[in-house]
């Protein structure tokens, strides 16, 4: 960009028209991709956010549901029929993998029951670990648009100041008109940054707490559920 | 694209996006502009004489103007708002016109000699000084282009006082006449000097100001009307009336011999009034304010009288002559003490 189309721009920049359009219109092309980029984080970012809140909502009220039935003193047997080829939930999913290993185990004439244990326990981590990784995915993607949009935004904004900077050495006019535009869209940049950053680093917190949370639950369900499935396996094994 | 409603949250959020950013342009579609600030114009307190004192007229003039201002031989290259700044007219040839003998200090700051550029113009310049001096003495010669005019106060260096030609002369626009006639001597000068061209140059370059500096003002206002009825001369400050007063006393005490063994001295302090004349000069019979009939006072006080003619003309510097209200009728306490140390 040489001189004259530095003076034209901000000829052009320092008239009335400030919209907000205008404003991203007349900006450096490495300032419109930082705020295009921003912008798209920003839409995933509620994406994440919306789906996340949907899920933990549906994941919640499901569990409630699941263990209501499982404490009914309804036959495990039947739940295991009515749930096995779709689990709704991560407790669900726990008490279907932990199911299967035991049916496959009992059901063979009862011969592999010795290490059936250890081999619950390995089924019930491995879901456990599975579920909760559905649980917390893309949540790293919230805490990473969180920390660095604001380096992106300020990134834009210094690369703007940068620009009008050389628009005052060009027209050797250092009135606020001939300044002010530059300016404005280049803080545009950092706004439009922390417009992206703040709702991430504040859903990402609350959504890895309810996540945590949700993750307790199931272990808490998971080590029940080991404990009474050992307990069927001694009785088996004593009869 | 079908939407997944178990996980509407792209689609959702774009959607808001849009949203947001069509409100946000119809918001900021017209941006506020700032309220025009009036600018801040300073103003200066004066004191409510002020415009009196600098409104004083010239006896002299021919008529009083509707708006009498200050008189200024020039226009000033700064805008001064305080032209009542006495010692900025320290030069100001008043009608108060001072014998060139009683200027000592002034023959130091004498420019250097006369410029032959400026000395060019001696002939229209004499002969508008005739036609104009009948009508109005003050009117400068239109030929000179430059501001500092060639008006050295350097009476010694003037060959012949009286010019070749003298114009008309009026007692009363003497004083005036004689600011006229000042660039005169420089002619003789320049006939005697050999020209050389070289030096127009050197010459030209050479700005120094001439060392009496006219009196200026925000426009040239050559003709001193005769001021407002209601208008009085400038004031002498308290510290300018200490600085007249020993000014006087100092010049007192090296013509006042008081009469010897005259016991009692330190009560007999004859107080003088001393009527002066513009150019220092007393007018008059100098009078004892505190009339006693001791003997011994009578002594005193007639010491005290031949002391103040044997002064006359006192030396009053230039810079006081705007002044000449205030010291035309001065009075000297002749303190044995305070005069004789």
């Amino acid at each position: 960009m040489n001189g004259t189309e530095v003076i034209s721009t901000t000829l052009q920049t320092g008239g009335s028209d400030i919209s907000i359009w205008t404003m991203f219109w007349n900006a450096h092309f490495v300032v419109k991709i930082v705020i295009l980029g921003l912008l798209s984080a920003s839409i995933w970012c509620w994406a994440i956010i919306i789906d996340k809140e949907l899920l933990f909502r549906r994941e919640r009220r499901a569990m409630d549901r699941f263990e209501d039935v499982f404490w009914s003193g309804q036959s495990l047997d039947e739940l295991y029929r009515a749930l096995h080829d779709r689990p709704t939930n991560a407790m669900a999913a726990v008490f279907v993998a932990a199911m299967r290993e035991w049916k496959r185990s009992v059901e063979n004439s009862g011969r592999a029951v010795t290490n059936l244990t250890q081999r619950l326990d390995k089924v019930l981590d491995v879901t456990i670990q599975r579920e909760v990784e559905r649980l917390e995915s893309k949540l790293l993607v919230l805490a990473t648009i969180g920390s660095a949009s604001p380096f992106i935004g300020l990134f834009g904004t210094v690369w703007g100041i940068m620009n009008s900077f050389r628009s005052i050495a060009a027209s050797k006019n250092t009135s606020l008109a001939v300044v002010a535009p530059g300016i404005a869209e280049a803080l545009f940049a950092t706004a439009i940054g922390l417009f992206a950053a703040i709702p991430a680093v504040i859903a990402y917190n609350k959504l890895q707490a309810e996540a945590a949370k949700q993750q307790a639950r199931v272990e808490g369900f998971a080590d029940e559920f080991s404990a009474i499935l050992s307990r069927q396996i001694d009785e088996h094994i004593g009869s | 694209m079908a939407i997944n409603w178990s996980e509407p949250g792209l689609p959702l959020s774009g959607g808001v996006h849009v949203a947001l950013l069509v409100a946000t342009m119809i918001a900021f579609s017209s941006t506020p502009k700032f309220e025009e600030m009036p600018e801040t114009v300073a103003v200066d307190v004066i004191d409510t004489n002020q415009p009196a004192e600098m409104a004083k007229g010239e006896k002299t003039a021919k008529e009083a103007k509707p708006d009498p201002k200050p008189r200024a031989e020039r226009v000033a290259e700064t805008n001064d708002i305080k032209p009542e700044n006495a010692d900025a007219k320290r030069d100001v040839p008043s009608p108060v016109s001072r014998p060139p003998s009683t200027e000592p200090e002034q023959k130091a700051q004498v420019p250097p000699p006369p410029k032959p550029p400026e000395q060019q113009k001696p002939e229209p310049k004499k002969e508008e000084i005739k036609d104009e001096a009948l009508v109005k003495a003050e009117k400068k010669p239109d030929p000179k282009p430059e501001p500092p005019k060639p008006e050295p106060p350097k009476p010694d260096r003037k060959p012949e006082p009286p010019k070749p030609e003298p114009p008309k002369f009026e007692p009363d626009k003497l004083a005036k006449m004689i600011e006229q006639a000042k660039p005169a001597p420089p002619k003789s000068e320049a006939t005697d000097k050999p020209f050389n061209p070289n030096d127009i140059k050197k010459l030209l370059e050479s700005k120094e100001k001439p060392a009496q500096a006219a009196s200026t003002g925000q426009q040239v206002n050559k003709t001193a009307s005769l001021g407002s009825a209601t208008a009085t001369g400038q004031k002498l400050n308290p510290s300018q009336k200490d600085q007249i007063g020993s000014i006087i006393k100092d010049q007192l005490a090296q013509c006042w011999s008081p009469p010897a063994g005259v016991s009692d001295g330190a009560s007999l302090k004859p107080i003088v009034r001393v009527s002066l004349l513009p150019d220092g000069t007393v007018t008059g019979s100098p009078s004892i304010a505190n009339e006693q009939s001791s003997p011994a006072f009578r002594a005193m006080a007639d010491s005290a009288l031949r002391a103040v003619r044997k002064c006359s003309p006192f030396k009053i510097p230039a810079q006081f002559a705007p002044f000449y209200n205030d010291w035309k009728d001065w009075t000297v306490t002749f303190d044995p003490k305070e005069m004789l140390g």
